[in-house]
């Protein structure tokens, strides 16, 4: 007898990895055909006729059904060994006289002797190379499970491919299984972030009926990372091309490019430069997979692969190199991996088949039937699950019968970390061989373990007492001494004053410019990534400058703040944080003032003293209901006489060191503020200096009910200066413009408020920007006050109006202006 | 007079782009029917890329790969020729991945290239003893003691007749027929540099020289006739029941002449590479009647005629129905760029698209439209466009202009519309006229915003955003 020559293991992986299926196309039947269906039989189930129906299934670009991975959600990590793993030499039977018989023909000998094996106990031992797999089970985090297999072994790497990536051992494979577990997790949601092959191309494990994973690259993304402001404006050419007017095809293929410019945007961050990456492919595709798991995209599967495990020839040299790099690959995952993360992922294996017992005579062994497999994780029962095949009695081409169903293997995957639901996704054995010795996310003392530091991540926030974390001119919390020209300072947030040191996602944080020796801005975005071409606050000698910003915090738990021009020194003062975890949702609301001392408008008429205390009802006015626990106003000083702040306080403390706004004699100065109300639902506004007036304007409240934050990485939305997201020419008296936002720069369709930071200069005369809810009538409310030669910032909390869009208006004078997204609410 | 529309779809599908040149020429013919003949009006050798400049495999590999496409894009006066070769390297599939020696593969394709509108019987015949398909399909391991039934298989399920129109007795009575037909080197023909590689080797000792009952028919009962013992099952598959010719045995089709059901599988075929969509029946039984003519018998290009004349071809379903696979695309980018394939093509990029010539992914070959789609495959053809607006720019900043297939737009031209939104906004319809593209409506307001908002020194990202323009995705 001699074995089948078929179709080699790369052809199969090509064709198993499929960016389209035809449903009509001969090839189709000729796939199910291969994998034992015969014509016709179990196409697609419930897929429509319509290609169009399938290869994006109504994919909203950047939309994000599952949102964020919860506190005891189970992210799992697929790891392909295609070819054909020699189990017996993965894991050796070390006491087994067959093995070492079998394994010996003529002068070849292919078993590794006891004493070359990481030993697990007297019967068995792990192929020298594995020894970070040798820790894991030390650590009791790594289950063998033994003599994973079907009946009736197809040895065919093409079809036995099929069966292990569909679930279906002898079945259809028109879906694979975690396509399927896609299907009844996002419920025919579109989400292109909850399953994802870190590859060129989705393969069949990650395709379902309706959902399919994404595929992303295992090298930094290119087209549609970059943040500037030209290279926005081409991506929007690209996404206007779609019009549904030309035809089906034409759409898909617009909407293609834009699906590709917003993954690459979505995962650009998270990626080190391609000189970084590990040079052996598998060990760089699982340090990606531990980036995008810290990222905290959503994923909750990911998948990679690499191949010449088809050891018919030079087998000891060939699997040596394959298991070197499956170590250094899972090796190197785990120093990437956030701690916090590692009660929360495991990783399982698979390949197509094992290998013969008998060594053949080309130093090699060839297409198998049952093999171990490795699952392994801090929440992994650690030991032996299943059963060893015996080698008894095997000759030539016997194969080993398997002892654990690949459908209980996958089931027990399923039910024990996946959160179930194996009886919909797998027939056939289901019995769960109980790997798990904790859930997701649980640690040994039974307490769930926080979730790590994340850029995003849908949160809510925490308002804390106001605290200053760095100062460049004391030193406090960073470097004593300015920024000079084209500096970065890192600026640690998580852990710092009130802010815990996990689970942050976003901070909300004046940001001081002082001692500017020139014209300058910073630009502040999160820690660990690329910087933006965006900006937060604008400057010049002689006037510090607060901004507030809400803005990620990065994987490292900082921000950054990089200085544009001359040196400048800078203060970051705290106001809150947001977290997945527990906290205040946002409701927007369409502007409203809130209260005005100059005409008694909510408060008492007349100016504010020195330091003189005013309370404020926030909660019953304005929109914000009884309960709101923070209220997000825009608090502008005007009528000023003499250089001063203002400062908002929560009724019932006494008013920290830190300030709202700061304004010099003259100035008309805005600051949004995110401010926590008192028990009573108050403010206390005060503020230094003489007589003043002060503004406040609400554009929405926190609460026990409403929406969570995400942050991104920021990203250019508008400049009317380069034509970006609106004509190159100023907004004025006749020209407001209406700018949409759902669906651009990041923010999805389904976004309900935006947080943009706006910025005006070229200002012809004294006058104010106001931004509403497109489709609504100018609100009496204003977000910044200009004066001419200044280039002014501020931060905006904007519910979107009609078709997602937003109104920017300068009802005096004309101004440029330049909207930067940092993040958006959404349900 | 025919209407240009047409002329321009018919010559995206035949010829890969409509040029300028040629639309202009088509349309000037009296009739629809007279532009399809021209297209098809195939006369002389389409040549070969030996020599080969390198004796190394994978240079090699890039070379044909480079000719090839160059022809597609550049130098063929007939790219019916290439496309048609193109159709048959994804039906008769083999790949070098397996098959190994870029010569045999060289070997393969300029069959294809040269016969590809000849007659289906012969391309067959002569595609199945090529060196390549022999290893592709494992033939050439096909022997009495040891049947492989690989290629026995293929050739029914996948190449003439489609699945379920066969018995297994059929399969094996194919795969005994083509017994005995192995790769070798010819005796003393070892000058690998020029070109020498393997060659059918015919071993009577290895063949199976029974007759075998195949398709209701009795065949090989010649036992001096080995060699022709293979082609017997084409010449049944193809031939006439009245004479030779088989009957389907089972299934839907049992019954029926083999060689309506072949000429109704390739008609399919055809029909869905060329026009994208499922053919009507009524196109079905046209195609099939025209390929089964006694006139015709299998002559290819009065079938593809047929296909491309057929008033469906001509519908709007079918005209908004191709999305350029990742072959076409390129050919597309280097067409409208002047490019060459050197320079414009590199393999990595064609495999970030998910297509890659002389590699298709396994023996069904390539699908159409939707199998294309994704983020990540169009993820590699922005990739794509980038490189190959890298060398349409070239010496752009030092003066020398942006190199289009239509012409150089010059800096100095760029720059004069520094101060005029309406002028940035007129260059968009100068670069696509340059590219030899029309543009549709909405495409060209996205781009005219574009242009009229960027500065004159961005003006050349036009090139790269007309690249990925759904304009230069569908065919």
């Amino acid at each position: 007898m001699t074995l089948h020559r078929d179709i080699s293991t790369a052809d199969a992986l090509a064709h198993l990895h499929r960016r389209e299926t035809d449903p009509h196309a001969l090839d189709r039947r000729r796939f199910l055909q291969l994998v034992g269906m015969g014509a016709g039989g179990g196409l697609l189930g419930g897929a429509s006729g319509s290609l169009l129906d399938w290869f994006v299934p109504g994919h909203d670009p950047s939309a994000w059904a599952a949102g964020a991975v919860g506190p005891n959600d189970g992210i799992l990590v697929i790891v392909g060994m295609y070819g054909g793993n020699d189990g017996l030499n993965t894991v050796v039977p070390i006491a087994d006289g067959n093995y070492y018989d079998q394994r010996r023909n003529g002068d070849v000998d292919l078993s590794i002797a006891p004493e070359n094996t990481l030993a697990l106990d007297s019967a068995t031992g792990l192929n020298p190379h594995l020894t970070e797999f040798k820790r894991l089970w030390d650590a009791g985090q790594l289950a063998i499970v033994e003599g994973v297999g079907y009946g009736f072994q197809d040895l065919s790497h093409f079809n036995s491919m099929a069966y292990w990536m569909a679930g279906r051992p002898h079945g259809p494979a028109g879906t694979g299984w975690i396509g399927r577990w896609l299907d009844g997790y996002l419920a025919g949601r579109p989400d292109l972030y909850a399953a994802a092959e870190i590859g060129n191309s989705v393969p069949l494990h990650l395709l379902g009926t309706q959902s399919r994973g994404t595929g992303v690259p295992a090298e930094p993304p290119g087209w549609g990372s970059a943040t500037d402001t030209r290279s926005e404006r081409g991506y929007q050419a690209v996404r206007a091309m779609r019009t549904g007017v030309h035809g089906p095809w034409f759409d898909a293929v617009a909407k293609a490019f834009g699906d590709s410019f917003d993954v690459a945007a979505t995962v650009a961050p998270y990626y080190p430069p391609s000189a970084q990456l590990p040079g052996e492919p598998i060990v760089a595709k699982l340090e990606v997979a531990a980036r995008l798991i810290n990222a905290n995209l959503g994923l909750r599967v990911l998948t990679a692969g690499w191949d010449d495990f088809d050891s018919h020839a030079g087998q000891p040299v060939m699997h040596t190199a394959r298991m070197h790099e499956l170590d250094a690959a899972v090796r190197r995952f785990y120093e990437v991996l956030h701690p916090g993360w590692a009660s929360r992922v495991t990783v399982m294996t698979f390949s197509e088949f094992g290998r013969t017992s008998h060594a053949n005579h080309g130093h090699g062994t060839d297409h198998g039937s049952a093999a171990p497999q490795f699952v392994f994780g801090a929440n992994v029962a650690g030991g032996f699950y299943g059963e060893r095949p015996s080698l008894a009695g095997l000759t030539q081409w016997d194969r080993m019968p398997h002892t654990v169903e690949m459908t209980s293997y996958y089931a027990s995957i399923i039910d024990g970390w996946l959160g179930g639901g194996a009886g919909d996704v797998l027939t056939g054995n289901l019995e769960n061989l109980h790997l798990f010795a904790r859930p997701p996310g649980v640690l040994a003392d039974g307490t769930t373990a926080p979730l790590p530091t994340v850029i995003g991540g849908r949160s809510m926030l925490v308002p804390v007492a106001p605290a200053r974390v760095a100062d460049t001119r004391s030193g406090l919390g960073v470097a004593a001494g300015p920024l000079g020209p084209g500096a970065t300072l890192k600026v640690r947030i998580a852990g710092a004053g009130p802010v815990p040191a996990d689970g942050v996602t976003a901070v909300v944080a004046n940001v001081t410019t002082v001692a500017a020796t020139e014209p300058h801005y910073f630009t502040v975005y999160p820690g660990g990534t690329a910087r933006p071409a965006t900006s937060n606050i604008n400057s010049g000698p002689g006037r510090p400058v607060p901004n507030l910003v809400l803005i990620g915090v990065g994987l490292d738990g900082a921000i950054e703040v990089y200085n544009s021009h001359g040196s400048a020194h800078c203060l970051v003062d705290v106001f809150g944080y947001f977290t997945p975890g527990a906290g205040d949702r946002f409701t927007p609301l369409p502007p409203a003032r809130l209260f005005d001392t100059r005409i008694g408008h909510g408060v008492r008429p007349g100016p504010l003293g020195e330091l003189e205390r005013i309370e404020i009802a926030v909660a019953g006015n304005a929109g914000v209901p009884p309960g709101a626990t923070a209220v997000a106003l825009n608090l502008t000083a005007t009528d000023t006489e003499a250089p001063g702040f203002l400062r908002l306080t929560p009724t019932g403390r006494e008013p920290a060191e830190t300030s709202n706004v700061n304004f010099f004699a003259g100035d008309v100065v805005p600051n949004l503020a995110i401010c926590r109300l008192g028990p009573d639902g108050k403010v206390i506004l005060d503020g230094a200096g003489p007589a003043k007036h002060a503004v406040g304007d609400v554009f929405g409240y926190f609460g026990a009910a409403g929406e969570r934050l995400q942050c991104g990485t920021p990203r250019r939305l508008l400049d009317t200066r380069e034509g970006l997201g609106a004509a190159k020419l100023p907004i004025g008296v006749d020209r407001a413009i209406t700018v949409t936002v759902a669906g651009r720069a990041g923010v999805p369709a389904d976004a309900t408020a935006v947080v943009l930071n706006v910025a005006a200069t070229s200002v012809s005369a004294p006058s104010f920007v106001t931004v509403w809810p497109a489709g609504q009538a100018m609100p009496g409310t204003s977000n910044l006050n200009l004066m001419p030669g200044q280039t002014i910032a501020n931060l905006v909390i904007c519910r979107l109006g009609a078709g997602g869009a937003l109104t920017f208006a300068n009802p005096l004078a004309a101004c440029d202006v330049i909207a930067d997204v940092f993040g958006y609410f959404v349900p | 007079m025919p209407d240009p529309s047409d002329i321009a779809h018919l010559l995206r599908r035949t010829e890969f782009v409509a040029r300028p040149g040629r639309l202009a020429a088509l349309s000037a013919l009296p009739t629809r029917e007279a532009a399809v003949d021209d297209v098809l009006s195939v006369t002389g050798d389409p040549g070969s890329v030996l020599p080969f400049a390198s004796s190394t495999d994978s240079q090699r590999v890039v070379q044909l790969t480079d000719f090839w496409l160059n022809r597609m894009a550049h130098d063929s006066p007939r790219p019916i020729q290439e496309r048609m070769a193109l159709f048959w390297h994804g039906h008769f599939c083999s790949s070098d991945a397996k098959v190994g020696q870029i010569e045999l593969m060289r070997r393969q394709i300029d069959l294809f290239r040269r016969d590809g509108l000849g007659n289906l019987r012969d391309l067959a015949i002569k595609t199945s003893t090529t060196a390549a398909m022999l290893r592709y399909l494992d033939n050439n391991q096909n022997f009495e003691e040891a049947p492989n039934q690989n290629f026995g298989r293929e050739l029914m399920e996948l190449f003439l007749l489609g699945v379920g129109n066969y018995t297994e007795n059929d399969v094996v009575a194919c795969s005994e027929a083509w017994t005995g037909h192995a790769d070798w080197y010819r005796p003393g023909d070892d000058d690998y540099d020029n070109g020498a590689a393997d060659y059918l080797f015919y071993g009577e000792a290895l063949h199976d020289s029974d007759p075998k009952q195949f398709l209701g028919r009795t065949i090989n009962v010649d036992p001096d006739a080995g060699i022709q013992h293979g082609a017997e099952t084409i010449h049944v598959m193809l031939g006439d029941p009245a004479a030779d010719g088989g009957v389907v045995p089972a299934g839907p089709n049992a019954g029926r002449p083999s060689r309506d059901v072949a000429a109704e599988f390739l008609s399919r075929k055809l029909w869905r590479f060329f026009a994208g969509t499922e053919p009507s029946p009524a196109v079905v039984e046209h195609l099939r009647n025209t390929a089964t003519h006694p006139a015709n018998d299998f002559a290819i290009r009065p079938w593809l005629r047929a296909l491309l004349t057929h008033p469906e071809f001509y519908t709007p379903a079918v005209k908004q129905a191709l999305v350029r696979s990742p072959i076409d695309y390129v050919v597309a980018l280097l067409a409208a760029s002047g490019v060459r394939s050197e320079q414009g093509t590199p393999w990595w990029l064609m495999e970030a698209m998910g297509q890659r010539p002389l590699f298709p992914p396994n023996v069904a070959g390539w699908k159409h439209n939707g199998y294309w789609i994704g983020a990540s495959a169009f993820g590699g053809r922005a990739a794509t466009a980038r490189h190959v607006a890298f060398y349409v720019l070239g010496d752009y900043w030092d003066g020398a202009g942006m190199r289009l297939a239509g012409g150089t737009l010059s800096r100095a031209e760029v720059e004069a519309t520094a101060d005029s939104p309406a002028a940035r906004q007129a260059l968009v319809g100068r670069v696509a006229d340059l590219m030899q593209i029309a543009l549709t409506p909405s495409t060209r307001a996205a781009l005219d915003e574009f242009a009229g908002n960027a500065a004159w020194w961005e003006l050349h990202d036009l090139v790269e955003l007309i690249f990925v323009s759904p304009e230069m995705n569908v065919a």
